[in-house]
């Protein structure tokens, strides 16, 4: 069901209005059975920079523990404030579990928030205007809930699903099972719902003015793909707070 | 930071209308599935949807429930300066 429905947003109308193919004639089997492998390689790709990034920048640092100070502004400067602004955002909801989760949350968040931010490069696509992309994310932080949950609670965790008293259990179990699946649904849906209506508002423009209008929606662009990946990393620190607390 | 508060609840409180509405169509599907599965048409389909408008509810009432305790601690001396 998920598939059908959003399988028109496998075609971004970015490709039809600047006439470029969308899928990539070497990955024959992949294109032969219907699949677009786009989105793939922009995610690919969009790995491969992060993790070169992080390699080269922690290699900068040799055995010491602070950068040593450049009278340039470096890239290393850059990912320390952005880390260490996304370390403070998590403390002030999470508290004393942040520095835990960072490597979860930081990662989706970089991954997202690249992911969003290459489809402003011409000749390029988000791999985030594809459900399967989102989906996976979601899934990703889903999935890492439960197990956290399980992992701080054991076999306790299992209260969060039956309610306040014992004999509601049966009714509120399936309850709180369709209110886990609906967050995999709204936190994707809402990812993958922003990046596309955006591309497709822009490509909107690009074909009823070329000229200096749509740069006003790529600008609005740049501040959805930041908000975007700033609420999907809220919701997964949310829900990962809910995981830990006491089953009330 | 109290300004950076409302920016956050903001964003989180316009979660629940897509999880609202997300927790309805999971029920939806996840009762049709079912039926089709057992045959038992068309009941399955109408439970799993009332189960589904309850995770709505209990969405909203989970939202409005963190609300409250988070607005708490507040009247504390620390954001006593913008209630008023």
């Amino acid at each position: 069901m998920a598939a059908d429905t959003f399988i028109f947003l496998d075609h971004t109308p970015l490709h039809d209005v600047l006439d470029k193919p969308a899928t990539v004639e070497t990955l024959g089997g992949m294109v032969n059975n219907g699949l677009d492998p786009s989105p793939i390689i922009h995610a690919g790709l969009v790995s491969i920079i992060l993790v070169a990034a992080a390699y080269a920048i922690s290699r900068s640092y040799g055995d010491r523990r602070i950068h040593p100070q450049g009278k340039t502004f470096s890239l290393a400067n850059l990912l320390e404030m952005a880390v260490s602004g996304l370390l403070a955002f998590m403390e002030g909801l999470m508290g004393d579990h942040a520095r835990r989760f960072v490597p979860l949350i930081g990662t989706t968040a970089f991954f997202i928030l690249f992911c969003n931010l290459l489809g402003s490069i011409p000749g390029f696509d988000s791999p985030t205007t594809n459900y399967n992309t989102t989906l996976a994310c979601a899934l990703v932080i889903v999935v890492a809930t439960h197990v956290i949950g399980f992992r701080a609670h054991g076999a306790k965790y299992v209260k969060h699903f039956m309610g306040p008293v014992w004999w509601l259990a049966w009714l509120i179990f399936p309850i709180e099972l369709i209110g886990h699946f609906a967050r995999v649904l709204s936190l994707s849906v809402r990812l993958v719902g922003n990046m596309a209506g955006d591309h497709l508002v822009v490509a909107t423009f690009m074909g009823l003015v070329a000229l200096l209008v749509p740069a006003v929606f790529m600008g609005f662009g740049l501040f959805v793909a930041f908000v975007q990946t700033f609420v999907f990393t809220l919701l997964s620190i949310i829900y990962i707070t809910g995981a830990l607390e006491e089953a009330h | 930071m109290a300004k950076a508060r409302g920016w956050y609840d903001l964003l989180k409180y316009s979660s629940l209308g897509l999880e609202m509405g997300a927790a309805v169509v999971i029920g939806l599907l996840f009762g049709v599935f079912l039926d089709r599965k057992l045959g038992t048409e068309p009941w399955l389909t109408l439970l799993f949807l009332a189960f589904g408008f309850a995770a709505a509810a209990k969405a909203v009432v989970r939202a409005v429930r963190s609300g409250i305790l988070e607005d708490e601690p507040s009247d504390g001396d620390e954001l006593n300066g913008d209630r008023q």
